[in-house]
């Protein structure tokens, strides 16, 4: 890693605020300017909105009001900009859906914090990372989901790709408070190493209050598997194709995850 | 076509197949049957090259270029581009890798191999949907990931859907009809009898009898502790339904 995370409190306090009227649905993808160090998102009532941007060290407020739906994602591409550290602060109410997706890739660090309270009844968050790292790239994603109403979903999905000597640290913590009764909630860590020196740590904590809920974790660390390289190989691909196959498959499938198509074409075009 | 002679194999130190003999000619079809444990699919996985699996001993021989060739050194990708084809018991899910493009990817690396035109989606896309009708399958598998979301027997006619795809001169179908209800089962055995031919030859390996009433073999053999210590006609096959494997391992 090069350079040390730089500290959230020297960030610039004062917000770029955009804000999405009442009902209404942006048709284009709407890009949050580079450079931009504190982001708002508000989405009023039955708003819809699709977000992208490049911002590496920011913070993102999100805020969603009963049925709003917001697709956002954060690419952040080896550019020698050094390492990013983002803070992502949503609250989501009654019956809102965000769908986030922080991406990294490189040789840089990231340090990702986000914090994701559904305060209102059916309220759905789809929170999903990926890294591609090499060099001595150290990657450590927090995420802090906290089920505060009924009836709430949470679904993550954080996949790493490790090259050389990249590290990666994820410390998923779900909280379901005691109202929040019928609680879904599901996190999957999987890591896949590609040198004998890439290393991945992974730390789920469940804080249950309410008793009726499903919730349910799991992780992986490990390289690349050798039934899945062997049964490509009795199909008379070769066995670095077939490595090629199960890292361009590992990836996509998070970005597979990805419900706007132009968000999806320009997120494959650029991991390619 | 194939041709095993004296063969010792073992995985992770157990020695599993104790002098197997077997010889396949183009045109045949062989049954391998056995009770568990017997050997049948560590016989299935050495012939396909798995690399958990060694040869301790003997010869497995493939006819390439007209000449037999010992293979056992040989990697599983290039035993498939020359014509060895398995179909496996459990079907390995991959996740995030399209069904379309991971059968266009094995089609073009065979053509590759021989010389041969490889297809683009446009032309790939019509050809595998006409294979898929012949098994019944449902056009919705194709956009999945390989057997990734599909039932047990989806994923046992997308094997099936791969030899048609590769048409290889050797198949060998390791326990096709396990987890198949009869209906799947038949479907199947069409899918198989189609791709039959003089200049093909399949080693059929099944525990049961059932699945060689719809796929009939031309010889059967009894393997049991790593060795076939019976080969005889498909009559074989009914004498086993009827009377177990005790009478033959006594």
């Amino acid at each position: 890693m090069t350079g040390s995370l730089p500290d959230m409190g020297q960030l610039s306090a004062a917000p770029h605020i955009i804000r999405f009227l009442r009902h209404t649905v942006a048709d284009d993808l709407v890009r949050v300017p580079a450079g931009c160090q504190h982001v708002r998102l508000h989405l009023e009532e039955g708003a819809r909105a699709v977000v992208t941007g490049n911002f590496g060290t920011s913070m993102v407020e999100v805020v969603l009001e009963e049925g709003a739906h917001l697709e956002i994602l954060r690419m952040v591409q080896a550019d020698g900009t050094g390492p990013c550290a983002a803070q992502c602060l949503a609250r989501l109410a009654k019956a809102s859906c965000l769908r986030a997706f922080f991406f990294t890739r490189g040789e840089h660090g990231v340090s990702d914090d986000i914090k994701v309270a559904l305060e209102g009844e059916g309220a759905e968050i789809f929170l999903n990372g990926l890294h591609v790292l090499s060099g001595d790239a150290r990657a450590e994603s927090n995420t802090y989901i906290d089920h505060v109403a009924p009836a709430t979903t949470s679904n993550q999905l954080y996949k790493c790709l490790l090259r050389d000597t990249a590290y990666s640290l994820f410390n998923g913590r779900i909280m379901v408070r005691r109202e929040a009764q019928l609680t879904n909630a599901y996190q999957l860590n999987k890591n896949m190493l590609l040198s004998t020196e890439a290393r991945a740590d992974t730390r789920p904590v469940l804080e249950i209050f309410a008793d009726d809920v499903k919730c349910s974790h799991g992780a992986t660390i490990g390289h690349l598997d050798r039934d899945q390289l062997f049964y490509l190989q009795t199909r008379g691909i070769d066995k670095a194709s077939a490595g090629e196959m199960l890292m361009e498959g590992f990836v996509e499938d998070v970005v597979g995850r990805i419900s706007d198509p132009r968000l999806k074409d320009e997120v494959q075009r650029s991991l390619r | 076509m194939l041709n095993i002679r004296d063969l010792y194999a073992s995985v992770d130190g157990h020695q599993i197949l104790k002098g197997l003999d077997l010889s396949v000619k183009a045109g045949e079809v062989h049954a391998i049957m056995g009770p568990n444990g017997s050997g049948k699919s560590t016989l299935s996985k050495i012939v396909a090259g798995h690399p958990q699996y060694t040869v301790d001993r003997g010869a497995i021989e493939f006819e390439i270029n007209g000449a037999m060739t010992d293979i056992a050194a040989m990697e599983p990708d290039l035993r498939a581009r020359e014509g060895i084809f398995l179909a496996f018991q459990y079907p390995v899910e991959i996740p995030g890798v399209p069904t379309s493009e991971f059968l266009r990817s094995s089609y073009n690396a065979l053509a590759r191999h021989h010389g041969l035109a490889e297809m683009d989606p446009l032309d790939f896309d019509p050809f595998i949907r006409e294979k898929m009708k012949v098994l019944e399958m449902d056009e919705k598998y194709i956009d999945r990931a390989v057997n990734v979301d599909f039932s047990g027997g989806e994923k046992k006619r997308n094997e099936i859907l791969q030899m048609a795809v590769l048409n290889p001169r050797l198949a060998v179908l390791d326990e096709t009809d396990s987890g198949l209800d009869v209906d799947s089962m038949k479907i199947v055995a069409h899918g198989v009898n189609v791709l039959r031919t003089k200049r093909n030859a399949m080693v059929v390996i099944t525990h049961y009898q059932r699945l060689l009433n719809y796929i009939k073999p031309d010889i059967v053999h009894v393997l049991y502790q790593g060795r076939i210590i019976k080969t005889a006609g498909p009559e074989l096959a009914l004498e086993i339904e009827e009377k177990g494997y005790d009478w033959l391992i006594a």
